[in-house]
């Protein structure tokens, strides 16, 4: 009974030892990331992980950086509390130099205050723009993901231009979606659109007909999409086949490779809110995006398959490469000194980004902007023939 | 509302309580005789879509891997129960062999072959030789096991399969082609004729069920063996086989809800888990030992969640499950008079 | 039997325990003071879900499962951040606030689902577990929808800005006073009856209990420690979203309990801090070490989880076998608690008229009438299938008769079957209803329940001492009316059958009853105890005036200490008379023997 009792100590104290002799300060650059590799968010991950992955293997063979850069990845499972954990160990435990957190809004908030007490600096994968507003209270937190507000500002706008002037919404219930809504809401406010029916669809939904019905009875203008692949593909055939016959918007989860081979000739005619990542080869050479998109393509494609490359990737890229281009700004000095004024220096040189020509946009960071896009790295895709195919402005 | 949308909509909750039903009758199955809740059923839905996807695709479906191991295991554990009760080891070996080449033949013709029919069969039978192995491992240990140490052993099992389906499969949706891509049109509206085939099977399946269990010696006395197991191995009924049994033909039945629901929402790791929580609700508002009110029970869930989706899609799960309770009540009431306590 | 002994290893025990509590306590504040924010995040979680896990067990205990746990919590969490954050209520008033608000919710809820029976209430539970969640991703305008809800204002506590250490160390104070008051609940009146309740709720209602009453204040008081636990995550996290409150979270929790153990409070805490470190280390072996992906955790969890249950299915406690002592009766105290008994009337007889009992087309019972009057042991015999069983159900109520009636003195039997010992009538039972994880003694105070008054409050604050004192003698000396005094203190699982069912006889006893009903007390004695059990109704009969009522098949028992018999036979009453009479009774000797030839 005693033997036992100890014995069951013995592996209590087992399991935490190994937790408690992280602590280890080598001259390296140690980046930490936690994305949804479990749960709901998972999907929306697993393009990052790949990315990620890829990443650690390139710059592992890499020598022409001042530093070696090491990955420590932890599964958030999709929970706050636990990506909130995963940050502080990440930033006391394994002593970071910055985070990559995290894949959902709700997560991605949670993880700020964490992330300004530690005054470490993080770099998030979330679409909505609260994360980084206000800019004064968010002095650690960037993000690389084009914001569904500037997206939709971008798409909105298209609309106006077309004199649609009743619009239905239809998206994820999921903090995804919803993050769409609330901005959808907002701008089309402000741009004098009338939001005409806003229904809601599970991922996981297999009918779609009542939401169709009620926004089909509306007999809208046009209606805008704010899910992924494969309901975003599901409803939007959903919708035509219960009558509706117009226009019809997707947002930016949509352009994926996913969303053709579901929706197959039903989307035909789409209208996609995309970074130049989905239509790079009909680009101009001289397009200042071409070059690093193709490049990033280039790699990704080779490594894991022609046409896998897709938005959440490219967001997980170039929230890698943009610190560690950062980090070869920063002093050699400090990069190997006092942690504390290191992750200061590194947020700082982040800040100070600009004209950064990555594969998601154009980064151009300030103190009021933690985002640095702009319309240049926003278009607006069709779908013809089973392609995206660029709309020119 | 009009009537033409009314009509949409029912027409809308009979399609989809016919893609719940199947899992809700299987619900039913596995409960009758081993009366295991099986809050993880959805999952064969999945793995018998994506198998097909897979086939489909040209690839060996790589649940192969785990019926393998699965298979491996289960002969381990059978052979050493044999050792232990000085039976013959031959007759294990000789039967699991003899499963291993039918499966392998299937798997086989199925990765060359173009012939959907041949792919739908095999993609069946993997999945299906997924449940009694589950059985095997997680309910045959301890038979006797309360309901609450089963109903969270589904839970592990679920959390077994669920993310064994993403870490497979990764998590892109696939397409997998319908039997028929046609619709019928009825009056204003149109139904897909893959929809009628997944009514026909549904209905069809809960037929046979019915009639095996209430008219033929054998289901009988399957039931038997769930009611009082000792009293039925003492009359010579194989308990175990007919919990391995009903295990199959359930994740059967599961898996070729999947493999027709798939050309309808393509196959894709999370397809299941709504539709076999939603086919336990609508088959447990049956009491889940009836199947004709099983079968009524989903149509009736799959109905409320259309309208409800109507009326308002935000709240449209709240308006559903919330509901359940006072159908259970009236259910319950009305099983009180020759219910015994439990 | 050596009191002193005993008394003396009692006090040893019970002064030991506040020791260990103080250096618990001083290990925790040197943690929550000294280690990084990152241990005592982990910590924070741990003791939030042990709060969970807490109700959560005793909710488990009275053999109800709730798969809708974290809808509760959820709610706590909500109503505290939103009385916070949106109306500036401070936090001393605001987590009463939201306490009251879930117990509010909670015992509606019980109300509608808590009479389903079988795996009808974990569905009801998954229902409203769900359509909850739904509600809190839907009301956008009020919790900040699937976006979450932010700005959580600290907890602040007399001016007193808590902030992680702080809330770790106000949410471990509650586990500890949780734990105690729980720990003197299941060792007290209410905890006995709960796990009689889980075990076999008829016995439970047969000795007075009100099943569904229970049932739902386990139920209520586990809503309010979730909703506790809801409110300390709000001011933890600072930032709320409905996805930590979804049905994988009420999975979690009960995964908790059933790891841990259900059968003690502290099974929750041990259960909510392994898996935490479960958790912890999986991702450890597969993240940093093994490099294989996150999938992998879980399914090793799920593989974990289903291992433990099949082989250690009383979780971690399997090897952690705390064991409680019953608190001894003062020295001198001569204890007088007002009995139930003490306030009614001495019941005279009971009278069975014309009694039918219809299952179906089954004719059970066809218009038998006996009685069972004071000072007398009346004997009811039969062979096998003759209805003695039927009739002794209807008799307590447990299937009351189609037709007839029972009267006891001339009013009419009770409707209830908690009710009947009311009225001075206590049973045993033919297939022994004994509670497994209870001690003898326990077992026998089961008996007292009517007459007790502790309840959860009484009990959680340590005031039925005295009560549970005089009940423990009371015990003690039944206990010894039947000859197993010794036996007190172990597991009834030790005790042969015959000794189990003079347990029963004891517990019966218990209640001082007027009437008492045996059946088949005698199968599974040894001759030897067979005598003690002839002596022990013998006095009964005389020096208390009991009026007995004995079903039986060993007619040499019945023969030696019956005055009257009543025979059955295909329902209907064939003989009545004294021994000789019935003996000699040639439609006896047929319906037994056959005829002669």
């Amino acid at each position: 009974m005693k033997l036992l009792r100890s014995c069951m100590a013995a592996v209590w104290l087992v399991l935490l030892v190994p937790v408690a002799a992280m602590a280890d300060n080598r001259p390296e650059f140690r980046i930490g990331t936690v994305n949804s590799v479990t749960g709901g968010a998972s999907a929306i991950a697993a393009g990052a992980v790949s990315a990620i992955d890829l990443l650690e293997q390139k710059l592992a063979a890499d020598d022409s950086l001042p530093f070696k850069v090491r990955f420590i990845k932890y599964d958030d499972g999709s929970d706050p509390a636990k990506a909130i954990n995963a940050v502080r160990k990440l930033a006391q435990e394994d002593k970071v130099h910055i985070v990559i957190c995290c894949t959902t809004t709700p997560s991605s908030m949670a993880v700020n205050k964490i992330v300004e007490e530690e005054k470490i600096p993080n770099i998030s994968l979330a679409a909505a723009a609260s994360v980084i507003e206000p800019a004064s209270e968010r002095r650690f937190t960037f993000k690389t993901p084009i914001t569904d507000r500037l997206m939709l500002d971008f798409t909105l706008d298209d609309m106006v231009r077309k004199g649609y002037r009743r619009v239905a919404f239809m998206g994820l219930d999921d903090s995804y979606g919803e993050g769409g809504w609330v901005e959808f809401n907002a701008l089309a406010k402000k741009k004098g659109i009338e939001v005409v029916a806003a229904e809601r669809f599970s991922r996981g939904d297999t009918n779609f007909t009542p939401q169709a019905l009620r926004v089909a009875r509306h007999k809208p203008d046009a209606v805008y999409f704010h899910a992924i692949p494969p309901s975003a593909a599901l409803a939007h055939e959903t919708l035509k086949r219960v009558g509706y016959s117009g226009p019809i918007y997707h947002g930016g989860g949509a352009p994926t490779p996913a969303f053709l081979s579901v929706g197959k000739r039903a989307v035909e005619g789409a209208i996609v809110g995309t970074a130049a990542l989905t239509v790079h080869k009909q680009l101009p050479d001289a397009h200042p995006l071409k070059k690093a998109v193709s490049d990033f393509v280039k790699i990704y494609d080779g490594h894991y398959g022609e046409g896998k490359a897709d938005m959440f990737a490219a967001q997980a890229y170039d929230a890698v490469m943009i610190p560690v281009r950062a980090w070869s700004k920063v002093p050699a000095a400090t990069r190997g000194g006092d942690l504390v004024q290191a992750r200061a220096a590194l947020r700082d040189a982040i800040e100070n980004t600009r004209d950064y020509h990555g594969v998601i946009g154009i980064f151009n960071f300030s103190p009021e902007d933690h985002l640095g896009l702009d319309s240049r790295s926003t278009f607006l895709v069709t779908v013809k023939d089973g392609r995206f195919v660029l709309l020119e402005r | 509302m009009d009537l033409q949308t009314a009509l949409f909509l029912l027409a809308d909750g009979l399609t989809n309580g016919a893609v719940y039903a199947l899992v809700g009758v299987s619900l039913v199955l596995i409960y009758t005789t081993t009366r295991v809740v099986n809050i993880a059923q959805g999952e064969y839905v999945t793995f018998g879509a994506l198998t097909l996807a897979s086939f489909i695709e040209g690839a060996i479906a790589p649940v192969v891997w785990v019926v393998g191991i699965g298979g491996a295991v289960s002969l381990a554990l059978d052979v050493r129960q044999a050792i232990l009760n000085r039976r013959s080891v031959v007759r294990p070996v000789a039967q699991y062999a003899a499963i291993g080449a039918v499966l392998a033949a299937l798997t086989l013709a199925a990765w060359h072959t173009r012939s959907l029919a041949l792919q739908m069969l095999a993609a069946l039978a993997l999945v299906s030789a997924l449940g009694p192995i589950v059985y095997r491992l997680t309910v045959e240990p301890k038979p006797g096991s309360s309901t609450v140490v089963l109903v969270i052993i589904g839970v592990g099992v679920s959390m077994i399969m669920h993310p064994m389906a993403l870490l497979l499969w990764g998590p892109d949706p696939r397409s997998v082609p319908a039997i028929s891509d046609g619709r019928l049109p009825l009056g204003p509206m149109d139904i897909a004729y893959q929809s009628l085939f997944v009514m026909a099977v549904s209905i069809l399946a809960t037929l046979a069920l019915f009639a095996f269990f209430r008219f033929t010696l054998l289901g009988k006395a399957l039931r038997a063996a769930s009611v009082n197991r000792e009293g039925a191995q003492y009359c010579g009924i194989p308990v175990v086989l007919a919990g391995r049994l009903s295990f199959f033909l359930a994740a059967a039945l599961s898996a070729a809800s999947g493999l027709l629901l798939a050309p309808l929402v393509t196959a894709h790791y999370e397809m299941g888990f709504v539709v076999g929580l939603k086919g336990f609700v609508g088959a447990a508002m049956g009491g889940l030992v009836n199947y004709p009110l099983s079968v009524a029970g989903v149509v009736t869930l799959g109905a409320l969640e259309s309208f409800a989706s109507f009326l308002s899609s935000s709240y449209r799960d709240a308006l559903v499950f919330a509901l359940v309770i006072p159908i259970m009540l009236w259910r319950n009431r009305h099983a009180q008079e020759d219910l015994d306590e439990h | 039997m050596n009191t002193e002994r005993l008394s003396g290893r009692t006090a040893i025990r019970a002064s030991r325990g506040p020791w260990v509590m103080a250096m618990l306590v001083a290990v925790g504040l040197v943690l929550v003071s000294q280690l990084s924010t990152y241990y005592v995040g982990l910590l924070a979680l741990m003791g939030i879900n042990a709060l969970v896990c807490i109700g959560l067990s005793f909710v488990l205990g009275t053999g109800q499962v709730s798969l809708g746990h974290a809808a509760f919590v959820g709610m706590g969490a909500y109503s505290c951040a939103i009385l916070s954050r949106d109306f500036g209520v401070p936090t001393l008033l605001a987590i009463p606030a939201s306490m009251a608000l879930c117990m509010a919710v909670a015992y509606v809820l019980g109300r509608i689902t808590l009479r389903l029976k079988g795996h009808s209430l974990p569905l009801a539970t998954l229902a409203w577990g769900m359509a909850i969640y739904v509600c809190f991703v839907a009301a956008i305008d009020v919790t900040g929808g699937a976006s979450g809800f932010g700005d959580v204002p600290p907890l602040n506590v007399f001016g007193i800005t808590m902030e992680t250490r702080g809330v770790t160390l106000l949410a471990w104070v509650c586990v500890g006073l949780a734990y105690i008051a729980f720990r003197r609940i299941y060792r007290g009146r209410v905890g006995r009856i709960a796990k009689a309740i889980k075990a076999q709720s008829v016995m439970a209602t047969a000795f007075g209990a009100d099943v569904p009453a229970v049932k739902m204040k386990a139920f209520v008081l586990s809503a309010a420690l979730a909703a506790l636990a809801g409110c300390f995550y709000a001011f933890y996290m600072r930032f709320l979203s409905p996805t930590s409150f979804a049905i994988g979270a009420s999975f979690n929790y009960l995964i908790m309990v059933v790891l841990g153990g259900a059968a003690h409070p502290i099974g929750a805490i041990i259960g909510a801090v392994t898996f935490v470190l479960m958790e912890l280390a999986a991702q450890y072996l597969f993240a940093k070490a093994l490099g294989m992906p996150g999938q992998m955790e879980t399914m090793l969890f799920g593989a974990v989880l289903i291992v433990m249950l099949l082989r250690w299915p009383d979780g971690l406690l399997t090897w952690l076998k705390p064991r409680e002592e019953i608190f001894e009766a003062p020295d001198g105290h001569a204890a007088k608690l007002p009995q139930v008994a003490d306030a009614r009337p001495a019941v005279k007889r009971v009278d069975v008229k014309q009694v039918t009992k219809r299952f179906g087309g089954l004719h059970a019972l066809k218009g038998v009438s006996i009685s069972v009057p004071t000072g007398r042991i009346t004997g009811l015999i039969g062979p096998n299938g003759a209805g003695k069983s039927t009739l002794f159900n209807a008799v307590t109520a447990v299937s009351p008769a189609t037709t007839g009636e029972v009267r006891i003195d001339g009013a009419p039997l009770p409707r209830h079957v908690r009710d009947v010992i009311r009225t001075g009538m206590a049973r045993t039972f033919q297939h022994v209803q004994l509670v497994p994880e209870l001690t003898v003694l326990q077992n026998v105070m089961i008996g007292g329940y009517i007459d007790g008054r502790a309840g959860l409050v009484s009990s959680a604050l340590g005031l039925d001492r005295t009560e549970e004192a005089v009940m423990a003698g009371r015990a003690r000396a039944a206990l010894k009316q039947v000859g197993l005094l010794e036996a007190a203190d172990r597991p009834i699982g030790s005790l042969p059958l015959g000794s189990q069912r003079l347990v029963e006889v004891a517990r019966a006893l218990m209640s001082r009853p007027d009437v008492l009903l045996l059946d088949e007390p005698a199968a599974g004695l040894r001759a030897g105890e067979k005598a003690q059990l002839v002596e022990l109704l013998k006095s009964l009969r005389d020096e208390r005036g009991m009026a007995i009522l004995l079903v039986e098949h060993d007619m040499e028992l019945v023969m030696s200490c019956v005055d009257h018999i009543f025979v059955l036979n295909h329902g209907e009453l064939l003989a009545e008379g004294d021994c000789h009479q019935i003996q000699t009774n040639p439609a006896v000797i047929s319906a037994y023997l056959g005829t002669e030839a």
